[in-house]
């Protein structure tokens, strides 16, 4: 009886005990180190990216005509005068066409412009002496969107904008060179003094989209180009609607202007095969400058662009 | 060893273990990263069942996480910049070892560690409806799970001398699949044989060496310092793999069953806060604790050891008992023990031993002897004494069991041993005269109550006699009450191997020389009066015995029992008084005076003109 009572009290204590450690374990066992920063050093591994939706609506007429592949969308900025200069290569299989254009919109501050959905657009145009570009008078024409979807789409005249175009050897005498500056014109009043400035072309910008398959088999898409002195390029990925003309941007990229950057499979795969057949790469160089003359301020894009089209992958 | 059991899979891939019974154990660890975090490291348990040692640890603090920062982000609907990441981790979640002790010098046994790889990687995706377009951030994580396998044997050359040779990472079992990119994140596990020797060159001084065909070393000094109940070592662990070395000191104070150790990892090679992809991807990390993205840190181990099986410290290795023993001579065997056993003390440390015997049919409860303490790895000698009841009696020779134990720190004894013994009859005599002492003092409640009979009828006498002569006038009185009258009988067996007690001399009326001398003794003594044994060893078949008494007279007072100055002798006393004292041949049962005269005759004769006295052949023998 004796040694049952020994026994009794010794699991007592080493009860007591194993209790004592679990309870220290559980009270000290609290904050874990955080992991180590790992540097990617890998030369080439993966190009910096940044990337952003266009087309956040993408039935909305808004963005479906919006993306022309001239790069001009209908986000507009937030300045007095909007001067815009493209010199644009289309390429789909074995043909490729280049226009240029350069329109100039001048918004009336004092008339905002909303959505039927009450979203800002911006502003409406106002009427002014049309610019000269490269000494070229500018032609007057109405700057119409197009909002809403299906029945319900409607076009809307902003107002007056001026602008040049030239495709092939048609149109307007627009004739854009790369590396080369482009003059710009404009008399507020007939008397008053012109205001004059010029901006220069960046360089040609050539793009290139492969098909390949990364480790896994799926299939992904190399874009490249060819590698300029800019700090970065951006490329807008869109889609052409079956049977239809327009096409819809999708996302747009930031990345280092050094040549390559990979699309991953799950970002591809998210476009919808049965209703764009197509796909629509554009590699846009581009300058973009802030400037006041005479009170008046000035948002300039001057840009060149290379949209490829390709089949669906 | 058992301070570190809980590192069991790591230092100890065989899984060799001195765990007795059963051993938990908590491990906390603190790192000093930038930001110094503690967490519980590992919870661990070790039970030995036989030849067999079982081990299993849940370890929550082993891990290692790296993190990268992409250059890509996405930019969400408000503007936000959304960025993308890759998270890398390893877990090893628990491990597991089995060692099986073939012989005492040869075991062997394996050890099993189950990781988790955890490779997330976030991707830019998109949700496509016919109302929206919102870019996502998507995640792809893919899993492996590692059973990594280690397994080896260890040889005692010595108690202080072994060896250890392992193999690790050649049956290793995955489950699952990770794509190119993950694969050059995955744990290493290169193939690697381990030597380690473990040694106690000098006691308690432990020394290790150990090297890896993975080319890793490590050195292993360490010193115990062991007081009574508890123990404290430091030890000092050197490794290197030639891109990372480092030192772990450690200080462990071990008391009873409770075990805490307090260690650091202290490294020598430049800690690395960030780790490069490129060094990542080409030599990755095969151990989450020790890598060089690893910080310094401290840990601190608890252990708790169970022994409800109880580690043997010390071990008989002879015991020797007498051929028999004889239960009247009681007071001896407390100056003196009835038996003497070797011991050898088993462990590195001091032990204090605690001996204990029991004699069936003599003791009813065990007998402790005193403490002695035996160094490590000695062998000494330890006296067991007994105690024999006054109480006890048995008129017949029996055969019975002498059971000794050796218990040190333990509830239980450590060793026992059984040795058969005889246990004389209660009447037997070794034939040393001076052990006659015993069967005097056995009845003296019997002689005492007689004594004081007898003399009360003597009560006139005593009134008129001169105090000085009472002790004389006592003596020749109760000699003529008892021994006048008396047969002499001869023992029943051998003439050396019984003796009566006084009641039983009463009984018979009769007895030997050493029976009545005893008898005679025994009366006079439990009255006061001092007696003592003459020893004749004259001769070697038939040795003789009789009594002197303390008359309690001093030399100037001889005169008032004899003219005659040869019938007495003179001895001091304890206070250096010269008395007289009387030879008395208790054979001689005619009368006192005859008795006196033979007495005198034969030690005048034998002790004093044959020089019996000096030469040794005749010897007087105190009762105390």
């Amino acid at each position: 009886m004796q040694n049952v009572k020994q026994i009794n009290y010794s699991m007592k204590k080493y009860f007591r005990h194993s209790i004592l450690l679990l309870l220290t374990a559980y009270f000290f066992g609290c904050g874990k180190p955080g992991p180590t920063e790992l540097v990617n050093d890998i030369p080439n591994d993966e190009a910096p990216l940044q990337i952003e939706v266009l087309a956040k609506n993408p039935d909305d007429a808004l963005y479906k005509g919006a993306y022309d592949s001239t790069g001009l969308l209908n986000q507009m900025p937030q300045a007095e005068t909007f001067l815009f200069i493209s010199k644009n290569v289309v390429s789909e299989k074995f043909l490729s066409i280049e226009y240029n254009v350069a329109q100039v919109l001048f918004f009336d501050r004092d008339k905002p412009f909303h959505l039927p959905d009450g979203k800002d657009f911006g502003f409406l145009m106002k009427r002014v002496i049309p610019p000269k570009i490269n000494s070229v008078r500018t032609k007057e024409v109405n700057h119409s969107i197009q909002h809403g979807r299906g029945p319900s789409v409607k076009d809307t005249v902003l107002g007056p904008k001026y602008m040049l175009s030239r495709t092939g050897n048609f149109g307007d005498s627009l004739f854009l060179t790369y590396n080369t500056q482009v003059k710009f014109e404009f008399r507020k009043e007939m008397m008053s003094p012109p205001i004059e400035f010029t901006v220069k072309m960046p360089e040609q910008i050539i793009g290139k989209v492969t098909v390949t398959q990364n480790s896994n088999g799926e299939k992904i898409l190399l874009l490249e180009w060819n590698k300029g002195t800019n700090d970065s390029v951006e490329i807008i990925i869109g889609g052409k609607i079956k049977n239809e003309k327009t096409a819809t941007a999708f996302f747009k990229l930031h990345v280092n202007d050094n040549g390559q950057v990979k699309i991953s499979p799950k970002l591809m795969k998210a476009i919808p095969k049965d209703r764009f057949d197509r796909l629509v790469f554009s590699f846009v160089r581009k300058a973009i400058t802030r400037r006041v003359e005479q009170s008046l301020e000035f948002f300039t894009v001057i840009q060149n662009t290379h949209s490829i089209i390709i089949d669906y992958p | 060893m058992n301070k570190d059991f809980i590192f069991s899979t790591e230092s100890n891939p065989t899984n060799f273990s001195s765990v007795k019974d059963l051993a938990i154990g908590v491990l906390f660890g603190a790192e000093f990263a930038p930001q110094i975090a503690s967490n519980l490291y590992a919870l661990g348990i070790a039970k030995t069942i036989g030849r067999s040692n079982f081990f299993l640890r849940y370890s929550p603090g082993f891990f290692k996480e790296f993190s990268l920062q992409k250059n890509q982000s996405i930019v969400g609907n408000d503007s936000s910049d959304i960025s993308l990441k890759t998270d890398l981790k390893y877990q090893e979640y628990f491990s597991a070892g089995y060692s099986y002790k073939i012989s005492e010098k040869l075991s062997g046994g394996f050890t099993l560690n189950y990781f988790n790889e955890e490779f997330s990687q976030d991707a830019i995706g998109a949700v496509f409806s016919d109302s929206s377009l919102t870019l996502i951030r998507e995640n792809e994580t893919e899993t492996m799970k590692l059973w990594k396998v280690q397994v080896g044997t260890d040889y005692l050359f010595t108690p202080s001398l072994r060896l250890s040779i392992s193999a690790s990472n050649f049956l290793n079992m995955k489950n699952g699949s990770l794509s190119e990119t993950n694969k050059a994140f995955e744990l290493r596990t290169p193939k690697n044989l381990r030597i380690a020797i473990y040694s106690e060159p000098y006691p308690q001084v432990e020394m290790n060496f150990l090297y890896e065909t993975k080319k890793a070393v490590q050195v292993c000094v360490g010193k115990t310092f062991s007081f009574d109940k508890s123990s404290f070592s430091l030890d000092a662990n050197y490794f290197s793999d030639f891109s990372l070395t480092g030192i772990q000191p450690s200080a462990t104070f071990r008391y009873g069953n409770i075990c805490a150790s307090l260690s650091g990892v202290l490294y020598f090679s430049k800690i690395q806060r960030t780790a490069s992809l490129t060094d990542l991807t080409s030599s990755g990390i095969s151990n989450l604790v020790n890598n060089k993205y690893s910080s310094n840190k401290a840990m601190i181990n608890l252990s708790y050891l169970i022994n409800t099986s109880q580690e043997k410290l010390v071990q008989f290795v002879d015991v020797v008992v007498p051929t028999s023993l004889f239960p009247t001579f009681t007071e001896r065997f407390v100056d003196e023990p009835f038996a003497v056993a070797r011991v050898v003390n088993l462990s590195d440390k001091p032990v204090s031993v605690k001996p204990s015997s029991k004699i069936d049919k003599i003791n009813s409860e065990l007998i402790y002897s005193p403490n002695v303490v035996v160094q490590p790895k000695d062998t000494a000698s330890i006296p067991f004494y007994t105690i024999v009841s006054e109480q006890y009696f048995s008129s017949r020779h029996e055969i019975s069991f002498a059971n000794f134990y050796v218990t040190s720190e333990n509830r239980e004894a450590d060793d026992e041993v059984q040795k058969p013994l005889l246990i004389n009859s209660s009447n037997a005599w070794d034939g040393e005269v001076s052990n006659l002492r015993y069967f005097v003092k056995k009845d003296f409640d019997f002689s005492a109550a007689t004594a004081k009979g007898l003399l009360a009828k003597h009560k006139i006498e005593f009134d008129t006699v001169t105090a000085s002569l009472l002790n004389f006038l006592q003596a020749k009185i109760l000699f003529a009450e008892i021994i006048t009258g008396m047969l002499y009988i001869a023992d029943p067996l051998a003439s050396n191997d019984r003796v009566q007690f006084p009641h039983e001399t009463i009984d018979v009326k009769g007895g030997d020389c050493d029976d009545l001398s005893v008898c005679l003794a025994s009366f006079y003594e439990s009255i006061g009066i001092e007696t003592a044994f003459v020893d004749y060893k004259t001769n070697e078949q038939s040795r003789h015995v009789h009594l002197l008494f303390n008359t309690n007279l001093s030399p100037a007072e001889a005169g008032l029992i004899t003219q005659n100055d040869k019938k007495y002798y003179i001895r001091k006393n304890s206070l250096g008084e010269e008395k007289i004292w009387i030879p008395l041949e208790t054979t001689e049962r005619s009368n006192f005076a005859n008795a006196w005269e033979k007495g005198v005759e034969k030690f005048s004769n034998e002790a004093l003109d044959q020089l019996g006295l000096a030469k040794g052949t005749v010897q007087i023998i105190e009762i105390y």
